[in-house]
């Protein structure tokens, strides 16, 4: 275990091996299961006492070996996570966890196995892409089946008592994070979104008790610093993955990445799992219905519409899209960049309304697309204009 | 005050100087952009600051943009390319609400608000369709040269647009339309008509508002000109000197950066700019 | 829109083989235009996703469907489709998602600009639905792109919850199908519900009952046809199937597509019979069109195998939903269920054999019609902007090697996107395959 502490562990773990801990726990015995995307029920994971692990990406490795394997018209996040997985960076995991969250998710699980089974327990979680009562049914058999096989996996019974500690230790720390985000709503925030995504990364490395002592370390630490930027335009950023340097990159041209609607950020810890209802309908209601990820189909209630009468549209993208301008005000955003990465269909489509969302309520937008890795001078040209826009 | 805009593009650097008083274009140069950029922004400002009857220490401000914008060490302040032909558009142009710039690697749209100002752009450097690259390479292809193309295609007039996304398989239609047959003038017409709408494509996500007009090298090409006018269904305007639109803005702009800064200011910005005097072979 | 339809290009379209296959043109062309009629006559339309579990529901509450994927396989090779691709990227959608839903999108926004369709666009345009009707199953842009509908019209959207009535792999299809089928009746209820509040049409358990046996009974009479294309020669290439299929995968609920698929039959019958062969020099090699939507700006590429020979005796496209099992269903006494048993078993036919075998059911499929077509080569198409149908061909040629070798080539052209279409490189690469699928033949044949 590491003797450093708050963000100079977060920085030890980026810059060395943010999966240090996470193999030594397995060395000792412990189960370390791998998942992506934020719709994995990380709760049924802890209450077995098996360490939930983020997967990411490596935006600088070439992705020769999925090269070799997959198909370029596709996510390139999901592909650069395959990738690395057969070039061995996650070898010391026994399970792996993957959520039907995409389409390129899907599609890359239906060859994952076939490349690499050396993990005992694979498991796809078949998370319904609407958030109706139809889904809410189907989500519980998904997580059903899930508690089935972790409990064959494991030998042991997931119980309520345990998974309900689970869930209180999880919702502390997404209470924790969202406390370092309202950090960020200072006039000079005094911590960067660049060290905001190391600290989720690096909490996401970790069981969720370690996690959350480092981010009480890291709390105490910022609250008392000195402010880490001169300030610059406050910006919110949108899209999937965010663990690509992007933020870096416009905090390099001189703004404050300040909020995010991103996979990597405020859709990991909006919304808490409810305390003191069955934990399963919770669970449900948490990744399922109060995601807000673009994959996830929702409408306004209509059963009291008349016949021939639909809800009107500004109210639909306001359920669907409606909270990106709600931080873009309480962070008081001057302005948000998308970063769409290029073959996403759930964002894809999502962008002529959260771009006109953001602009109605006086936000201006640039929409940018590209792969996980980065091409920073165009890129970099691109935001620097739209910085010198917001400075007119 | 006496201003500079030097503006390193991928295939053309470009330089003007600048009396913001009297509101004059003192000197322009237009160079080819070689691999070394610093020895050749020091030149380029030289030559124009020369033909100005200048010399490098009068200018006052200094603004560099361009693709290569952050290899000119003495500049004052670098700004993008985007703001920059904005701002030359709109003082050729007052009454410009949308510009579309054809450049050697990359094209450009960018609309204006009322005061002139950049209200939301779109830029393309993914591939070469659409950029003076593609022109370039379809020249070397046919072996006919550029202004020969542009020539030919004046003669054709109408005709159906070349209509592949990517540059590669444009080339692959132009080839397999002349193989079956079809008179070069018709191709080469259906090549700047294709070439037009992937950009104005690109353009109408910003929703394209009069007047428009047509900035960067590669416009120069009239065929490329009708094209324009043909698939807007509108006239364009153009400036005399396409190529210096960039230069021209960012000359202006560094009048407006420069004339945030007191005289003393200005004074001890222009001593501690270093220029290291470099023979260009 | 006048000025493209200037075509200097040459067509684009497929020369078909058999005769049949020339009416099912005319027949879709009359479901649409019933379609429109029933939009003038003040009755209901709906736009219907294929494999929806709503298209016979449709059928059974007398709501004319119109199929907006397959307009858009239509707009693809017509002046215009362009056109709508380029409208919906003008309002930020990018290239590289779906080109149906592009497509559709850019029909919508046109159709907002302009207050109505217009004569001069592809088939005429799509006639105005009274709802839409998407569905989770099968991909994202089934659903995601009638709720960007809504951005140009307002009209009532219901998206139908079906995202498990197709399964991944590892799955046991056993394992989840009454809870599965639990859901999905809810959800078609739901639909129904729906169905009569904003359409005013009722809905009557016997009549759905007799749709569904309808469907039943076009689907075999369409397999029927499918199964014969067994014979040496084949009797029926890809592109007139790709004609043909539409009517048995979203029509089957009228009877005039059972008797579209008898007269079928009755033709391909003879042509066995007297060993008609297909394509200029006759049938030397038989391809499987393994996987891929096809490029409907260029179903020529069809043709063009055929100049060298090579006939496309069969393609897998769309088999996955259209086969029903020979299951016998006759247990099911309540339609809905029979209905939503049979679409379950049939999309999922191959998944309790593929999961044996440890590879996908598309695998699986290319694998078992490649044998029972009795194949010399394998033709797939990767379309840029469909992941569903394109992830995994790569993976799929090293699965196949495991237990076929002959030969596999992969092509990458859209297939609602003409301008991702690259004419030149399908030719020579179809010829060098030839070669190679000669090659290989002669080798397994001993020369």
């Amino acid at each position: 275990m590491s003797e450093t502490k708050g963000l100079a562990r977060v920085n030890e773990m980026l810059s060395t091996d943010r999966f240090a801990r996470a193999k030594e726990l397995r060395a000792a015995g412990k189960h370390v299961f791998g998942y992506v995307c934020c719709f994995a029920p990380l709760e049924m994971l802890t209450a077995l006492d098996i360490v939930p692990v983020r997967l990411l990406g490596d935006p600088n490795e070439p992705q020769t070996e999925a090269d070799k394997h997959v198909e370029t018209i596709m996510c390139s996040f999901i592909r650069s996570v395959f990738d690395i997985d057969l070039k061995g960076c996650f070898s010391f995991l026994d399970g792996l966890v993957v959520p039907h969250s995409c389409d390129s998710v899907c599609m890359t699980w239906g060859i994952w196995p076939y490349y690499n089974d050396s993990r005992v327990f694979q498991y796809f979680l078949n998370v319904p892409h609407s958030a109706t009562e139809t889904g809410e049914e189907l989500m519980g058999h998904a997580l059903q089946d899930f508690k089935k096989k972790l409990e064959q996996f494991t030998g042991k019974a997931l119980t309520e008592e345990a998974l309900r500690s689970a869930i209180v230790r999880h919702n502390r720390q997404r209470a924790l994070l969202r406390e370092l985000y309202d950090l960020r709503k200072d006039p000079v925030p005094p911590i960067t979104g660049t060290e905001v995504k190391q600290v989720l990364i690096a909490v996401m490395s970790l069981p969720v008790d370690e996690g959350n002592a480092l981010l009480e370390e890291v709390l105490a630490e910022v609250r008392t610093r000195a402010s880490q930027k001169a300030g610059g335009p406050r910006i919110l950023v949108y899209g999937p993955a965010m663990d690509n340097g992007f933020i870096d990159l416009v905090e390099s041209c001189g703004a404050e990445v300040v909020i995010d609607d991103a996979c990597l950020g405020t859709r990991f810890f909006s919304a808490n799992v409810e305390e003191g209802i069955d934990p399963y309908l919770a669970l449900n209601h948490r990744y399922l219905r109060d995601t807000k990820c673009p994959r996830t189909y929702r409408r306004p209630p209509e059963e009291e519409l008349a016949p021939g009468q639909t809800y009107n549209y500004e109210e639909d993208v306001e359920l669907r899209l409606g909270h990106i301008a709600k931080y873009a005000k309480e962070w008081k955003a001057d302005g948000a960049i998308f970063y769409v990465i290029r073959f996403c269909d759930s964002h894809g489509f999502d962008i002529p309304d959260a771009r006109d969302s953001l602009k109605r309520h006086g936000v201006p937008v640039l929409v940018l697309e590209g792969d996980y890795t980065l091409t920073k001078e165009q890129l970099k040209t691109r935001i620097q204009a739209f910085l010198e826009m917001l400075d007119q | 005050m006496i201003t500079a805009g030097i503006d390193i593009g991928s295939t053309m650097t470009k330089a003007v100087i600048l009396d913001t008083d009297q509101n004059a274009v003192l000197a322009s140069s237009i160079v080819e952009t070689g691999a070394e950029h610093r020895t050749l922004a020091l030149f380029i400002l030289e030559d124009t600051a020369k033909k100005a009857g200048l010399s490098c220490g009068q200018v006052a401000f200094i603004v560099g943009t361009g693709y290569g914008r952050l290899n000119i060490p003495f500049a004052d302040k670098q700004i993008t390319e985007i703001t920059c032909h904005a701002k030359g558009v709109c003082h050729l142009f007052p009454q410009a609400r949308t510009i579309i710039e054809v450049g050697g690697q990359d094209s450009k749209a960018i609309k204006l608000t009322e005061e002139g100002t950049v209200g939301d752009f779109v830029m393309n450097n993914k591939c070469a369709a659409g950029t003076g690259r593609f022109l370039q390479c379809v020249s070397e292809t046919l072996e006919v040269s550029l202004s020969e193309m542009n020539e030919l295609a004046l003669r054709a007039g109408d005709a159906m647009p070349v209509s592949s996304l990517c540059a590669i398989f444009a080339q692959q239609e132009i080839i397999s339309a002349l193989s079956r047959g079809t008179p070069v003038e018709v191709v080469l017409a259906g090549m700047y008509g294709g070439f037009a709408r992937k950009i104005l494509t690109m353009a109408n996500s910003l929703r394209i508002e009069r007047e428009v007009v047509l900035t960067g090298g590669t416009c120069k090409h009239a065929a490329l000109q009708a094209a324009f006018r043909r698939e807007l269904g509108f006239d364009v305007l153009i400036p005399e000197e396409p190529l210096l639109t960039g230069a021209l803005g960012a000359a202006l702009l560094a009048g407006k950066y420069g004339g945030r800064l007191s005289r003393e200011e200005l004074e001890a910005l222009q001593l501690r700019r270093s220029f290291t005097s470099v023979e260009i072979s | 829109m006048a000025e493209e339809l200037k075509n200097t290009k040459p067509r684009t379209g497929a020369v078909k083989t058999t005769q049949t296959c020339h009416e099912a043109g005319q027949l879709i062309k009359k479901f649409n235009a019933d379609a429109v009629r029933a939009l003038q006559e003040g009755s209901p339309v709906a736009w219907v996703m294929v494999s929806s579990m709503m298209e016979e529901l449709c059928a059974a509450m007398d709501i004319s469907p119109v199929f907006t994927e397959n307009y858009a396989t239509a707009a693809a090779s017509r002046p215009g489709g362009v056109k709508m691709l380029e409208v919906a990227e003008g309002d930020g959608y990018p290239q590289g998602i779906c080109s149906y839903a592009r497509v559709g999108i850019g029909h919508a926004m046109l159709r907002q600009q302009c207050g109505c369709v217009q004569p001069d666009w592809p088939l005429g345009g799509m006639a105005d639905p009274t709802v839409i009707l998407g569905s989770t199953n099968v991909c994202e842009p089934r659903y995601k792109w009638y709720q960007q509908l809504r951005r140009y019209q307002n009209v009532p959207y219901f998206c139908g919850e079906y995202s498990m009535m197709r399964l991944q792999s590892g799955v046991d299809p056993a394992e989840v199908e009454s809870y599965v089928i639990a859901a999905a009746k809810k959800e078609f209820l739901r639909c129904k519900d729906f169905l009569v509040k904003h359409t005013g049409r009722k809905f009557d358990e016997s009549r759905f009952m007799e749709v569904v046996l309808q469907g039943e009974r076009t689907r075999d009479a369409w397999w029927k046809c499918e199964e014969i294309r067994r014979a040496v020669p084949g009797p029926m290439p890809f592109e007139d199937m790709i004609g043909c299929f539409p009517i048995g995968f979203m029509y089957s609920a009228y009877p005039e597509s059972e008797a579209f698929f008898n007269k079928l039959y009755a033709e391909l019958e003879e042509r066995v019979a007297q060993k008609k062969e297909v394509g200029p020099v006759g049938e030397k090699y038989r391809i499987l069109w393994g996987w891929g939507i096809p490029p409907y700006g260029y179903l020529k590429l069809f043709n063009i195998m055929e100049e060298y020979g090579a006939i496309p005796v069969f393609g897998t496209s769309n088999t996955c939903y259209g086969k029903y099992t020979h299951d016998d269903f006759g247990s099911f006494t309540d339609p809905v269920e029979r209905y939503l048993v049979g679409q379950f078993r049939s999309t999922n036919h191959g998944m309790a054999e593929a999961n044996a075998m440890h590879v996908t059911q598309d695998v699986y499929d290319v694998i078992r019609f490649a044998k029972e077509y009795k194949c010399d080569g394998i033709v797939m198409n990767g379309t840029p902007s469909c992941r569903f149908r394109t992830i995994g061909q790569m993976a799929a040629i090293e699965m196949l090697k495991e237990s076929t070798d002959i030969p596999i080539l992969i092509m990458e052209n859209d297939m609602a996107d003409p301008r991702a279409i690259n004419e030149a490189e399908i030719r020579s690469s179809l010829e060098s395959f030839v070669q190679v699928v000669d090659t290989a033949k002669r080798r397994r044949e001993g020369n």
